[in-house]
């Protein structure tokens, strides 16, 4: 029964109409789902990968400035050990400390200006091949796989010109900066790194051409070059926090230790917000369609069909098997325009992708297909139209077999 | 031995607060190996009769016994198992579907039909050959003429083999050559052992018929 119900749906051109439509709609709908999901994992990216979704800005607050004399202003230092013994608190570390430097990677293509990050046990990403290094290791980096040392990455219109994480491991480069000399002259030093292990920059969001180095070699490029000239400057102190649930009772120890600090990173809520309605308003206004042309098409089809149902009755056919029959026909439909829509669905992906690639080279984040959005969008586009089709059959069948088979005679 | 055994049935319709009897205690024996003719005026009731006989449509009192079973209690699945195993119907209008082939269409019954269900094709085939279109078995309706039509519609009738055929105006829409044509072959499913009722405005069936009846006032009188 079942092959002869498929070979008469495929013969059945009017079929046609409604599977440009669902999958039209299914489309459509996974689109919505699919992008989401992307948001929603683009955030969680953001937040719980990127260090600095756990990093705090400390500042000394207002009250403990105003209550500090001259002398003790320009002396001020933060309480290092007080901060680091507060629960949940992994780092603290002067903001001055992570830096642009030039390095030996400048070419025609790169200029060479490359991003130290603060990279300790807490803060090195979990994805690195190779070595890690601990605090007091020196003259050794960990840099993206897929690395690109220039600091207009932002402004790049394309990541073709990426250096091979296999080309630089193990390798060696050079770091050069100005510091003063006892004349009051600049001069350059020069200092060589070696790297020693890669991490994926896009699963961590940071950007291609940013590399780890340890406290003691940032440390010690800070004494040469801005420790003197930022003598009596109030600087802001990085405080890393282990979990981002914790950040709200740092702050608040913080608070108590006279100290103002603002989260690195800060989501916005309304944005948020905003896009998440959105969404579920284009996925209300979707599945709004899908049931209006369901029941259309339906009911349109039920009257062209309406002799053929009651033929079935005469037949033999008992009211289940008659809407079993009709449920596996909308079915037949739905799962040949769910099967369109994902081919589609991946097509578009790869345009979105390349897009991406192309035009948001900023956003470190790469959108992804979510094999929940699929499985969301097949049950909807599966469920909605079968059972509308399968209650309008029921309601037809509550009438006179007679009745159906004379329809359009009456 | 009757097949189809009607005992006082009754039937009558309510219209808008008016009651129209359609049926009044109707007794009648239908037997295998005859034809059947019921005639009677439009309006008279012919095809309340057989759409009652069918199990298609209810009645208000008396019983039906359909090769031995009563429908009068039946439940609605009940019914549809008795038109699937001993009744074939055939309609004025074919009521074939335009999508599927002429053995597809005679199929269809067999398709839920534990009997036949396994050899639905080759069977579907066998019948359309016994009413001479196995040179139109891969045909769809459309490309047939209506008496073709009618023939693959008394194939579909005879799919499931049932013992009691009934046929609503199956000439109603054919020509006299076909008409005869179709008659004969029916006369002939009679003569094989099927009891045949046939529900017609055309005298022709008169040729054919070996007990006609005429639906009067409610009542089925032998002619």
């Amino acid at each position: 029964m079942i092959k002869l119900l498929v070979m008469k749906n495929i013969r059945d051109k009017k079929n046609r109409f409604i599977l440009i439509i669902f999958s039209l709609c299914s489309l459509l709908l996974m689109s919505v789902l699919i992008f989401k999901a992307n948001f929603i994992q683009m955030q969680n990216d953001d937040f719980a990968n990127n260090i600095a979704g756990r990093t705090l800005v400390v500042t000394p607050a207002v009250e403990l400035i105003e209550s500090l004399s001259e002398e003790e202003f320009y002396n001020f230092e933060y309480d290092f050990a007080k901060i680091l013994s507060i629960e949940h608190v992994q780092e603290a570390y002067s903001s001055f400390l992570e830096t642009s430097l030039d390095t030996s990677f400048k070419s025609d293509k790169y200029d060479g200006v490359v991003y130290f990050k603060y990279g300790t046990e807490n803060t090195l990403p979990n994805n690195i091949v190779g070595q890690k290094f601990t605090n007091n290791d020196t003259g050794v980096v960990i840099c993206p796989f897929n690395f690109y040392p220039d600091s207009n990455i932002l402004y790049r219109d394309s990541f073709d010109n990426y250096l091979s994480g296999n080309s630089i491991l193990d390798s060696n480069f050079d770091v050069t900066y100005e510091i003063p000399n006892d004349n009051g002259k600049k001069e350059i030093k020069k200092r060589t790194f070696k790297v020693i292990g890669l991490y994926d920059n896009t699963m961590v969001n940071q950007e291609a051409n940013t590399c780890f180095m340890s406290a003691k070699d940032l440390y010690n490029i800070y004494e040469e070059t801005l420790a003197i000239s930022n003598e009596g400057v109030l600087t802001s102190v990085d405080v890393v926090v282990d979990n981002l649930n914790n950040l709200s009772s740092v702050i608040n120890e913080l608070n108590k230790l006279n100290y103002n600090s603002i989260p690195k990173l800060e989501i916005n809520v309304e944005e948020t917000n905003n896009l998440k309605m959105i969404s579920y308003i284009c996925i209300c206004f979707i599945l709004i369609v899908i049931i209006s042309v369901t029941i259309v098409y339906v009911k349109k089809r039920n009257v062209m069909n309406i002799k053929e149902i009651g033929l079935l009755s005469a037949l033999g056919f008992s009211n289940n098997q008659i809407q079993l029959i009709y449920f596996i026909d909308m079915l037949f439909v739905v799962i040949i325009a769910i099967a369109i829509s994902t081919i589609l669905s991946i097509i578009v992906y790869f345009i979105v992708l390349a897009i991406f690639k192309n035009n948001f080279i900023r956003m470190m984040y790469r959108p992804k297909l979510f094999f929940s959005s699929y499985i969301i969008n097949y049950l909807m586009m599966i469920l909605i139209p079968s059972l509308i089709n399968y209650w309008l059959i029921k309601l037809l069948l509550h009438k006179n077999i007679n009745s159906l088979i004379k329809e359009d005679e009456q | 031995m009757s097949v189809v055994k009607l005992q006082n049935v009754e039937k009558t319709y309510i219209l808008k607060n008016e009651y129209i009897p359609v049926l009044k205690r109707v007794n009648a024996e239908f037997e295998c190996g005859k034809l059947y003719a019921i005639m009677g005026h439009s309006g008279a009731g012919k095809t309340t009769l057989i759409n009652i006989i069918d199990g298609i449509e209810s009645f208000n009192s008396g019983h039906i016994i359909i090769n031995g079973k009563d429908i009068s209690n039946m439940t609605k699945f009940e019914k549809a198992l008795v038109r699937n195993n001993d009744i074939g119907m055939i309609f004025q209008d074919f009521l074939l579907d335009d999508y599927l082939t002429a053995y597809e269409n005679v199929m269809l019954p067999m398709t839920i039909n534990k009997k036949f269900k396994k050899r639905a094709k080759e069977r579907a085939w066998e019948l359309l050959k016994e009413v001479n279109l196995s040179n139109r078995v891969n045909h769809f309706p459309k490309e047939l003429s209506g008496g073709e039509k009618q023939r693959v519609s008394i194939a579909r009738a005879l799919a499931n083999d049932p013992k009691i055929l009934i046929c609503d105006e199956p000439t109603g829409n054919l020509d006299e050559k076909n008409e005869n044509k179709i008659f004969e072959i029916l006369k002939n499913l009679s003569q094989m052992g099927k009891c045949v009722i046939i529900v017609s405005h055309s005298n022709e069936v008169l040729k054919y018929a070996d007990i006609a009846y005429e639906l009067k006032e409610g009542k089925l009188i032998e002619k």
